[in-house]
């Protein structure tokens, strides 16, 4: 399942897609949250969470809202979030600072770089974090 | 002075109060189909699935 919105800011307007994908573990199928910036002048993706745009956070809050409609579409489902060394300080940072509060919906799980997975600590490095479900309703923002 | 106890939020008002200060962008769903975009997520699809395959979750996942 696949979304899409806007960064505006200084730099225009810029084409953020977000995708799901299904990917096996040894417990079951997890859905990876893949993420990207379309550019339209060189049709072209690339893997930046912050486009330098000036609304990092209003990024990180509508793919927050977005990971909430997913998985009110499909319930139980875990999502896992990988990335560059440098997006996942970003998430870690936003998480343990709760700005954005995803808390809220999710609890929230960090895996270690030996590929252990823990309840998420405060400035701990992780590699990836994984998010399920806890709280359910509607988003109200989400156009179907 | 008798401080009333304030009384816990719940649930529903949690989320309400995520909606009213946390608002996203408009949001919409893709439905046209672009090979860049396809070869770019098949990329991630990639890492994420090697990534996947070597997380050792705990016994009682399912409880957590």
């Amino acid at each position: 399942m696949e979304y899409e919105f806007f960064s505006v800011g200084p730099k225009g307007r810029i084409k953020k897609v977000v995708r799901f994908i299904k990917v096996s573990t040894n417990v079951g199928d997890i859905y990876n949250l893949g993420f990207g910036d379309w550019d339209e002048r060189t049709r072209s993706m690339n893997d930046s969470v912050t486009s330098n745009n000036g609304d990092t956070d209003k990024v990180l809050i509508t793919v927050a809202h977005i990971a909430i409609d997913f998985t009110e579409r499909f319930l139980n489902a875990e999502i896992l979030a990988i990335g560059t060394p440098g997006r996942i300080r970003l998430y870690r940072m936003k998480i343990t600072h709760q700005l954005v509060p995803i808390y809220t919906f999710f609890s929230i799980s960090g895996l270690t770089k030996d590929n252990v997975i823990e309840p998420f600590v405060k400035d701990k490095d992780y590699i990836a974090f994984i998010a399920k479900r806890r709280l359910f309703k509607r988003n109200p923002h989400v156009n179907s | 002075m008798i401080m009333e106890k304030e009384t816990p939020k719940t649930e529903e008002e949690i989320v309400e109060e995520f909606y009213k200060q946390y608002k996203p962008a408009r949001i919409g769903h893709r439905t046209e189909t672009n090979p860049i975009i396809e070869a770019y997520f098949a990329k991630q699809f990639e890492e994420a699935q090697a990534l996947a395959a070597k997380i050792k979750f705990p016994p009682d996942w399912e409880n957590w």
